[in-house]
Parts: structure tokens; sequence; C-alpha cells
């Protein structure tokens, strides 16, 4: 079963959807008036609780908004499996709100410490292993069958590197893809985030270079955010507390030139800005998705006032 | 012989391990690109489960700060592992190790306050009741020794020995609103038990005094004694008043 470029909601593919990732303090804007948003994204296990106030208020999100669930804990590269409890909650939660996407990150979460069962409580980096795809894929395998649809995965921001690892990311997704069904969710600041801390050419090029590599068909979502500046030669961290970067938007428009229209999501967690300030992020995306797509029908020669949006 | 599978997960712990582990990478001055990384692993680490810990326990934090409480989730982290995917369902033994540390000594309240604050929380989340009105005919039978009353499955009956529900209340005010003899009046050497139920009304936690009487026979309910068993063991207990509460109070889920 596809959940991508087929649903059509509020007269719009899917795959020219842009939305806003919700969180709790805008709740009440959200909720009081209409927005120009096509969809927003809430962290699945935010609403985890069966009862309480937190099943209405996913009512009321849902009735206003298509959702997209974007989980953080599936840990799909988990080599001891996904614990079954959590598996069957995030079931619970997509048959309640009828998700237009779900998401989780390649990365695993569940593990043992001292023999005891343990989650990270963090996205923790794979090894880009023939051992590890086979555990991812049995995994989202597994996801797919206990949901009954398709689900995206994320492309991971990440701190450490692993020597064990003998094949590239786009190697690992690109099989992944092959081998289960699901589809990508291009997460671009992580990428940026990436090339800056692990690469030592310009990360905007080394992000394109990776955008090349994947199957242009698999890629379901596109996440943008923004990061907080460090000092050179410190790491930066993924902490989607600023405004888009312009990085970002540079690359967004080159992974829409070769992806063409993707449903995107501007996602800001940490110093969250107004309501409308998140909007506007979400304006912007929705300009630049339009004009690549214009320029499909004009010369190249005219892409030049596309970089100017 | 490992498999390679048992190698991924062997991997994987020992990464876990060093994210968990309690000796700080902040005080490695040379660092390598690892180092720093793992670092930065366990500084998500802690922040999200202060955040989450200050989530559940508002009060707790604002009586003892920020820093103090870093300090009991990093020892929390190793007393109780996350391990649903959930962190909201992490945190239930913070009281059981406020009671282990100095705070405890200087500060015995906080323990209290704190399985307090637990339960709000718990019963927040809870699937509430919705009373079957129907089952409300089985007080007509004759025979009452096969009735029994149901109640809801987030009401709790409590016991403190500090006024724990005062002190939250007083806490909901800004730092600068909160009067700081009347905290001192109750953050006092206990004298008598504050009995308490905790129940979810209209989706939302509730809090209400109860009389030793009222107690008694909630927990006696909760133990499963008969209609009939309750009327002879409290025999001057007003039960029309008592039904007319709990249906009020959404404590009652009915008759069976």
């Amino acid at each position: 079963m596809s959940c991508l470029n087929t649903a059509h909601t509020r007269g719009e593919t899917l795959s020219s959807m842009v939305g806003v990732g919700l969180r709790h303090p805008h709740y009440k804007e959200a909720l009081l008036g209409s927005s120009s948003i096509d969809f927003v994204e809430v962290h699945a296990e935010n609403f985890f609780a069966e009862g309480g106030i937190v099943p209405a208020i996913l009512d009321d999100i849902a009735q206003q908004y298509p959702i997209s669930l974007h989980s953080t804990s599936m840990g799909l590269g988990s080599a001891v499996g996904i614990n079954r409890d959590y598996l069957q909650r995030l079931k619970r939660l997509s048959q309640k709100v009828t998700p237009i996407l779900i998401s989780d990150h390649a990365c695993f979460t569940w593990s043992n410490l001292n023999g005891n069962a343990v989650h990270a409580g963090d996205l923790l980096p794979l090894e880009f292993s023939q051992q590890n795809l086979q555990v991812m894929t049995e995994n989202v395998d597994k996801v797919q069958q206990v949901l009954g649809r398709k689900i995206l995965v994320e492309n991971l921001s990440s701190y450490v590197e692993f020597r064990f690892s003998n094949m590239s990311e786009t190697e690992f997704l690109t099989e992944l893809v092959n081998r289960t069904g699901c589809g990508l969710l291009v997460d671009l600041n992580n990428l940026i985030v990436n090339a800056h801390n692990f690469s030592d050419e310009s990360s905007l090029q080394t992000a394109s270079q990776w955008l090349q590599q994947l199957p242009t068909g698999a890629v379901g979502e596109i996440h943008l955010a923004g990061y907080t500046p460090v000092a050179e030669n410190e790491l930066i961290i993924d902490d989607h507390s600023q405004p888009v970067s312009d990085e970002c938007w540079s690359l967004y428009r080159t992974a829409l030139k070769q992806f063409g229209a993707v449903t995107t999501l501007i996602e800001w967690d940490n110093n969250l800005p107004s309501w409308p300030v998140l909007l506007d992020q979400a304006t912007k995306a929705r300009s630049i998705m339009s004009g690549i797509t214009i320029m499909k029908n004009v010369p190249m020669s005219e892409e030049g006032f596309l970089n100017a949006i | 012989m490992q498999s390679e599978l048992d190698i991924l997960c062997r991997r994987q712990e020992a990464l876990i391990a060093l994210i968990f582990s309690e000796q700080s990478m902040l005080e490695n001055k040379e660092e390598d690109q690892m180092s720093k990384g793992l670092k930065i692993y366990q500084n998500n680490l802690l922040m999200t489960a202060v955040r989450a810990l200050s989530l559940k326990y508002p009060v707790i934090d604002k009586m003892i700060g920020r820093e103090a409480l870093s300090g009991l989730t990093r020892k929390l982290l190793h007393i109780e592992l996350p391990a649903s995917g959930d962190w909201a369902d992490w945190g239930e033994q913070l009281s059981s190790l406020i009671m282990t540390t100095e705070l405890y000594d200087q500060h015995p309240y906080l323990a209290e306050i704190a399985s307090f604050e637990w339960f709000l929380h718990e019963t927040a989340r809870g699937v509430g009741t919705e009373l079957n009105v129907n089952s409300l005919a089985r007080l007509s039978e004759q025979n009452l020794k096969s009735v029994f009353i149901q109640l809801s499955k987030t009401l709790k009956v409590l016991s403190f020995h500090y006024p724990v529900d005062e002190i939250w209340m007083l806490h909901q005010l800004d730092e600068n609103q909160i009067d700081t003899n009347e905290l001192a009046v109750l953050l006092k050497e206990p004298i008598e038990l504050h009995r308490i139920v905790i129940y979810q009304r209209e989706a939302v936690p509730c809090v209400e005094r109860l009389t030793e009487q009222e107690q008694a026979w909630l927990i006696d309910v909760l133990a499963g004694l008969s209609l009939d068993q309750l009327l002879e063991k409290y025999v001057t207990f007003d039960l029309s008043g008592w039904l007319s509460v709990a249906i009020e109070e959404q404590w009652l889920e009915g008759l069976r």
C-alpha cells in the first residue's frame, strides 16, 4: 500500500504539500485560526497517553489539519528488535488519526545495559554494514506489516562515525528502499550538519552529492531546519532551534530540481518562534517549490530568478 | 562463536554503555572527534531526561532548582533505565531516590511531594470513567452480598505526612507571590496524616481531602468488600450521600 503521491487533501496532491512541526506552545494558535499550511507533523510519543486531555487535543488537531506522525523512538536499526508494546501504542495512535505519513529515523534506540532492557532516549547512529542493513530491513518490514502501511525512513545527523561501516549511507538507504518498499524522508539540515561535522569539502557540495546518489522516486518527504552556529572545530548540534539556514534553503532548491515537488516540512523544535514566523517559513518553502515546478517549463537560462526567491 | 547479529548487538550495547556512563567526558581535555561526539550524546541524554522530569515534577523543580534536579536526574538514569520509548513513562522512582540523598535529611517533605506529583502525572494520562448508569439498579437487590462497587481505575487513595496538596497548590503561584510564612507552616514537622484521593474528572486530575472514615471506606471498596460487608462494617456511613458525590466526581464506574 502506498501513501506517497496518491493521497489528495484539500485539493493538493500529497507531493506538493507544505507543513510545519506542531509543538505544544503553538497548539492554541494553530487551532484558533485558519492557516496557510497543508498539514502538521506531530511527534507520535507526545500522544501515546490514552486518557486525559491529550487524546482530545489530538482530535481537535486532526479535525483542522491532516497529520503526519513522526516518531522519534522506534529505533528501526536496533539489533535487539523493536519493543512490541511501543509498536502497539504506535499502531493504536495510527489507527486513531489515520496520518497522511508515518516516519522515523535510520537509527537505533533499543538495546541492553548491564543486562537490562534500555531505550537510549536519543537517535543513535548506525554502522552502515550488511548486518545492520539486514536488521533494519527486518525491522522496517515488521513495522510496515504491523501498521499496515508504508513508512518513511529519515537520514540521521550523527556525532560519531563507525569504523565498522563498509558501505555509504546512501547505498544503505537505497538498498533498504529496494528491500522493503519503504520511502525516504530526506532531512536536508541533517545532511548539512553531517557535512559540516565530518567532511573537509564544502557542506553544500557534500550534501548535494549525497542527494544525487538517492533513487528519485523513493523520496516522500523533505525536512527543513536550522541549527545554532558553533565555533570553528566544534561539532554542530542538530538542535532545530533556528530558522531554516540559507544553506538549507539552497540545498532545498537543489533537491526539488532533482526530485520534483516533494512534501515539505519546517522542523523547529527548540527556541520556538511565534506561530506566524513559523508559518512564514512554510510560505517560503511553498514559494520555492512553486518556482521549481514552474522552472520545469522554462529555459534553463531563466533559472537564476528562482534562486532569488 | 558469536553470530554477526550478536556482534552488532554488543557494539550497540557498548555505545549505549558509554553514553550512560557516569564518568563524564567533560573532564577529558584533549578531545578527539569520538569524545566530542559522545559528549554531545551524553549531554542530549541528560538534557532530555531533566526536561522529562521537570514536566512531571514541576513543584520539585521549583523547590530545589534546575541544578539539583540535574544531579538527581543523573542518579535516576542509573536506578531507573528509560525502557518504553516514551519519556512520560520514566521517573517514577524519583521519590524513593530523594529518600536516599542528603536533600532528604534537610527537606524530608520533598519525597512526599515527588510521590504526589507522580500520582498526578499518572492520573492525568489515565483513561477516565464512564458511569454505567444501568448498573445502579443493583442497589435495589435483596442480597447485597454479591453487589460490589466498581471505582474508576484512575482513583488512588493516599496518605501523606505533609499537606502535599496545599504545598503543591501554593507553588502554582509565581515565585514572588508565594507567601513564605504560609509555606513554612506547611513544611513544619508533621503531626497528623493528610488523607487524599486523586482521580480524573472531565479528563483532568483532581484532588480531594478525605476524612479518616471516608478513606477507610474507599480502601475497603478497592479491596473488594461487597456492599453488604461494607454496610455492616460502616453502620453509620451515609451511602446515598457518598454515592451522589462519587457519581458527581466521576469516582464511580458502576456496580457489579
